[in-house]
């Protein structure tokens, strides 16, 4: 996988943007899901900006920690999606999104046991046999922890790569965010992922109730992030990278401007890193 | 909690209706404990549900105000737990929920939102070429009787307030109008299959057999000109499709 560069999440709000102004991005993300329809404007719009730019996918709905049985018929979705897009790569999320047949639409937590290590590692094995490509997921931001968690997060991140042979995108914002929400050191989670499997990283805005911080992806990216984004750099290198907005999605100018402080202090730190 | 499965099944138990049980899965901190904790996801589960659902039904969000949607819809979500993958497809049966959970007043409600879900599925229906007035001009004259017509897969027929409503999409973006009974009959018997010969028998009951042939040319007229029509099948072509089936 190469080193893209910085890219952004793609946003309906942005497309025509896009086409006409081509921005400052070296690629974008789409949410797999906001593409698996019959028709219509979003495919169109995804197939004109996909021949002008790189696009990876992230999907939501994988659900690969549910104890449910994985859902071909939506693995078949994604698999047609990902032939017609041709993404850089495709990722989802280290959690589960319901269970019995529902859904909650949601990032739930994995309890980090032997017993979902196993389960997982399984599934994901599963899902990339079946894509045929390895696959990228994401430490989600969490608001509990399980009493029956026997490891670490980044203990299990790092487990699940080595045993599923998949690759990671890490969320700097939400090893803020669960840090802060549990307590522990994120230069700790930082230092416990194996460098060689962190392909994308993700940056993205929150909002600090006081006693917990809830993941919002509604603002800009904060001074503790950016400082968090410095050190995964300096431990892993130039790493692709992307700013994930999903509400109050401001215009696409401002976005590229906070992707290009991305760039900058990608470029400082690596330039250290290389002194 | 010992396995997987019954943590999970717990915490979505949880998650639709809070209580204790699963306070004792998770672990608390002095800053926030385990109900607090638990809470985010029980009230993002509504939240995230109760914003979907405006977006796929803004006009109905608009007819019974901020509170009165957000009421309603967490009615609909306690009543219809998510069993879809892509919460695109989550809302589409508001429309049926409204009609049965209400009393006569509800009724328009329940209209509006079975027409605006239809909007969203004309918005993202398959895409298909459209035919244009010279592949019907191609069909020799003698063929017009056993010609068929494919509607565009956006094209669909509901009822609004009393009136035969059609939506279908034309570019990118949803349209609907309201049909006269003539029209509303004619686009019925081409969902259903009819051919042309069928369509002006059946329009003679509404114009006269004076005028049937003359009003259908006219529809037809209109519908390629509106983007309704995806195909235009003269018998031939039918039977050598048949033909080379079998």
């Amino acid at each position: 996988m190469s080193d893209l560069g910085f890219g952004l999440g793609l946003r309906p709000r942005h497309y025509a943007a896009i086409l006409k102004s081509k921005p400052r991005v070296d690629w974008f993300e789409a949410l797999s899901e906001n593409y698996m329809l019959p028709g219509g404007r979003p495919l169109h719009f995804l197939d004109r900006i996909r021949e002008r730019y790189p696009v990876v996918l992230h999907g939501v709905s994988l659900s690969i920690g549910s104890a449910d049985p994985l859902d071909r018929a939506y693995l078949a979705e994604l698999k047609a999606l990902a032939a017609r897009i041709e993404p850089e790569w495709i990722s989802d999320h280290l959690c589960w999104t319901g269970v019995s047949g529902r859904n909650l639409h949601d990032l739930m937590p994995l309890p980090y046991t032997e017993e979902a290590l196993a389960h997982v590692a399984r599934r994901v094995r599963a899902v990339q046999d079946h894509l045929g490509r390895r696959i990228l997921l994401e430490n989600v931001s969490s608001y509990v922890n399980y009493r029956d968690s026997a490891m670490t997060e980044w203990e299990f991140l790092a487990a699940l790569a080595r045993e599923a042979d998949c690759d990671l995108l890490l969320d700097v914002n939400n090893i803020y965010v669960s840090a802060f929400n549990h307590g522990f050191d994120p230069i700790e989670f930082l230092d416990g992922v194996p460098a060689m499997r962190v392909r994308q990283i993700h940056l993205a805005g929150h909002d600090n109730c006081g006693d917990l911080i809830i993941d919002t992806h509604d603002a800009k990216v904060i001074g503790p992030v950016w400082e968090l984004y410095a050190q995964a750099l300096q431990r892993f290198g130039p790493v692709p990278t992307m700013i994930e907005r999903d509400d109050k999605i401001p215009a696409l100018g401002a976005l590229v401007r906070e992707l290009d402080r991305a760039r900058a202090i990608a470029a400082e730190t690596l330039q250290k890193k290389a002194a | 909690m010992k396995n997987l499965e019954s943590l999970q099944r717990a915490f979505q138990r949880h998650v639709y209706r809070p209580g204790r049980v699963m306070e004792r899965a998770v672990l608390a901190t002095p800053h926030a404990n385990a109900a607090r904790r638990l809470g985010v996801y029980a009230d993002g589960y509504r939240s995230r549900l109760v914003e979907a659902l405006g977006n796929d039904y803004p006009a109905l969000k608009r007819v019974l105000g901020e509170s009165g949607f957000d009421r309603t819809m967490r009615r609909f979500i306690a009543a219809h737990p998510s069993r879809t993958r892509n919460l695109r497809w989550y809302g589409g049966d508001l429309g049926r929920f409204l009609g049965r959970s209400s009393r006569g007043r509800r009724k328009p409600l329940a209209e509006l939102a079975r027409f605006e879900w239809a909007l969203g599925l004309a918005f993202d229906a398959q895409d298909a070429p459209l035919a244009r007035a010279e592949d019907v001009a191609r069909v020799p004259a003698a063929d017009w009787p056993g010609m068929r017509l494919r509607l565009h897969s956006s094209v669909q027929l509901i009822w609004l307030l009393g009136n035969a409503t059609l939506v279908w999409r034309k570019g990118h973006e949803p349209f609907y109008r309201v049909l006269s009974t003539e029209e509303a009959w004619a686009l019925g018997a081409v969902a259903r299959g009819r051919d042309f010969a069928a369509l002006n028998g059946g329009l003679r009951r509404f114009v006269g057999a004076g005028h049937a042939a003359q009003t259908s040319a006219q529809f037809l007229r209109n519908w390629l000109a509106e983007g309704l029509i995806s195909g235009v099948e003269p018998p031939v072509a039918r039977r050598r499709a048949q033909g080379s089936s079998v």
